[in-house]
C-alpha cells in the first residue's frame, strides 16, 4: 500500500512538474507538492528506523529516489514573484538564492549518494534519517519563515 | 514664552518621582539568596539545554562544543530595535566571568544586572524567574565550568521609548509575574517535570503564547501557549496547545521524538529558530522531553493561532 502512495505521488509530481512547465501550475503549488513527497518518501524510512516496519533496502532506494527527484527539480519553482501568497518560503531565498542552491545541492547528493548505497539494517536506517532530517532542518531553519 | 502653571510644573514632579520610585529595580533579598549553594554542574546542564542559553549566546549555526562558547553577538531585530545578544561566557572582561553567584540569581530570577540596571526582558527572565533558587545554583556552577570567550559586542539599537531603560522597572510591574499560576498544580509528577521545564527554564510561552498590549505586554494566559508572532521576522509561532488548531492529533510519543529528533508525525521537519531550541531539547534526558510531551497534551486545549 505504502509503494502504492509512493508511485502515485512520484507519478503526481512528475505529471505536475510538466503541467508547470506549461504553466498550468503555480510555483507555490509545485514547491508544496514537493515537499508532501519528500515527507511520504521520510515516513518510509523513518517507519523502518523507528522499527514500526521491516527494513528494506530496495524501499529505502524507492523512498531516497522519490527525494532526490524532488531534489534535482526543485530549484525550479521559486522564480522571481512567487514570494507572495500562501507560503512558508522565506524572503530571505530571493534575497540569498546562492545559499539556497547551496542547501538544495547538498539534498541532492544526499539522496543520490544514499540511494546508491541504501541502508541494510535498522542501525543505518536511523543514521540515515538523523543525516537527512539535518539537511532539512538546515534549509528550514534559514529559508522557511516560522509556521 | 508663557511661564507654565505652578500646579503643572508640580504634577510633573509628582509625576516623575513616582516614576523613579516605581522602577527602581529590587533585587532579591538575602533571605532569598539563602537558598543559593555551591550547586552541582551536572544538574546544571540539564537546565542549561532547558533554559536554551545557546539558542542566543553561542555562534549563529554552531554546533557541538561550540555551542557551550558563549560569546553573544547575535542581533535580534524586533519591533522594538534590534538587541545585541551579550556575552555570558567566563570571560571576565567581555563576559561574565566576575559575577557572583548573588549576581547571576538577580539577572535570572529578577531580569537585573550586577550594577542594578533592569535588563531588557527580550532576555527571558519572565519565565526564568519561575526556577528554584537551587537550580539557579547548579546552573551557575554548570557555567562555571564553559570556556572564556574574549568577545565585546556592540550594545543594543533601540528606538525611543524602549531605549529607556528604567521604563522596563514599569513594564516588569506590570507584567513581570513569577507568582502567578499559570496552570493548576498537577498531581502526576510526570506533569509537574514538565510544567516546571516549560513554564520555567524552558520559556516556551514567551514566543509560543500572544501578548498583551498589542505585543509589548505581558503573557496572556488565558491562551497560554496558543501560538503568537514570531519575535523576528514573518510568520507565526504556532499553537501546542491539543486542540485541533494546536498538536491535538499529536501523541505524547510523537511530541517527545519531534523534541529528540525535529520530525514531526507528517514527517515535515522543525523549522526557523526552533530548529536551535529542538537541538537543545535533544540533549534533555529521555524522561524530561516525555515530560513535557505530557504538559503539552495535559493543558487545556486553546483555538485560534494566537492572533
Amino acid at each position: 500500500m505504502k509503494r502504492i502512495i509512493a508511485v502515485a505521488a512520484a507519478a503526481a509530481i512528475a505529471s505536475a512538474s510538466v503541467a508547470f512547465a506549461a504553466g498550468h501550475t503555480d510555483a507555490i503549488t509545485m514547491r508544496k507538492n514537493g515537499m508532501q513527497g519528500v515527507g511520504l518518501a521520510m515516513g518510509t524510512l523513518v517507519a523502518m528506523a523507528k522499527g514500526e516496519a521491516p527494513v528494506d533496502a530496495k524501499k529505502a532506494a524507492g523512498a531516497l529516489k522519490s527525494m532526490n527527484y524532488v531534489a534535482n527539480t526543485f530549484g525550479d519553482f521559486f522564480p522571481e514573484g512567487s514570494a507572495d501568497g500562501d507560503t512558508t518560503a522565506s524572503p530571505k531565498i530571493w534575497e540569498d538564492m546562492a545559499g539556497f542552491e547551496e542547501k538544495l545541492e547538498a539534498l541532492q547528493t544526499d539522496t543520490a549518494m544514499a540511494a546508491m548505497d541504501a541502508p541494510q539494517d535498522q542501525a543505518a536506517v536511523q543514521e540515515l534519517v538523523g543525516m537527512l532530517g539535518k539537511g532539512c532542518k538546515g534549509c528550514h531553519e534559514e529559508y522557511r519563515i516560522e509556521k | 514664552m508663557r511661564k507654565a502653571p505652578a500646579t503643572l510644573v508640580g504634577a510633573a514632579i509628582i509625576a516623575g518621582a513616582a516614576f523613579w520610585i516605581l522602577s527602581k529595580p529590587q533585587p532579591l533579598t538575602d533571605a532569598e539568596l539563602s537558598g543559593l549553594s555551591a550547586g552541582d554542574a551536572t544538574r546544571g546542564e540539564t537546565l542549561f539545554w532547558a533554559g536554551g542559553c545557546a539558542s542566543c549566546h553561542a555562534g549563529k549555526d554552531t554546533e557541538g562544543d561550540n555551542k557551550l562558547k558563549l560569546g553573544g553577538g547575535h542581533r535580534l531585530v524586533t519591533a522594538a530595535g534590534t538587541f545585541v545578544t551579550p556575552n555570558i561566557s567566563s570571560d571576565a572582561g567581555s563576559g561574565i566571568g566576575d559575577w557572583s553567584g548573588a549576581d547571576f540569581a538577580n539577572a535570572m530570577l529578577r531580569g537585573i544586572s550586577p550594577s542594578g540596571a533592569h535588563l531588557y526582558p527580550a532576555y527571558p527572565y519572565t519565565s526564568y524567574a519561575r526556577m528554584s533558587v537551587a537550580d539557579i545554583a547548579d546552573l551557575w556552577a554548570f557555567m562555571k565550568t564553559l570556556p572564556a570567550v574574549s568577545q565585546p559586542n556592540e550594545g543594543n539599537e533601540l528606538s525611543f521609548p524602549f531605549s529607556i531603560s528604567r521604563g522596563i522597572g514599569l513594564w516588569k510591574l506590570a507584567y513581570m509575574e513569577p507568582d502567578v499560576e499559570i496552570t493548576p498544580e498537577p498531581t502526576d509528577e510526570r506533569i509537574a517535570r514538565g510544567r516546571y521545564l516549560v513554564e520555567g527554564p524552558g520559556h516556551c510561552g514567551e514566543c509560543h503564547t500572544p501578548r498583551t498590549a498589542a505585543g509589548y505586554g505581558g503573557i496572556d494566559y488565558s491562551r497560554w501557549l496558543s501560538g503568537g508572532p514570531a519575535p523576528e521576522g514573518d510568520g507565526r509561532v504556532p499553537n501546542i496547545t491539543p486542540s485541533d488548531d494546536g498538536i491535538g492529533s499529536w501523541s505524547e510519543a510523537d511530541i517527545s521524538y519531534y523534541l529528540e529528533t525535529g520530525l514531526t508525525p507528517e514527517y515535515d521537519s522543525v523549522g526557523g529558530s526552533m530548529v536551535s531550541v529542538q537541538q537543545n531539547m535533544a540533549k534533555l534526558p529521555a524522561a524530561d522531553r516525555e515530560a513535557i510531551a505530557a504538559y503539552l497534551k495535559w493543558i487545556y486545549p486553546v483555538t485560534g493561532d494566537g492572533s
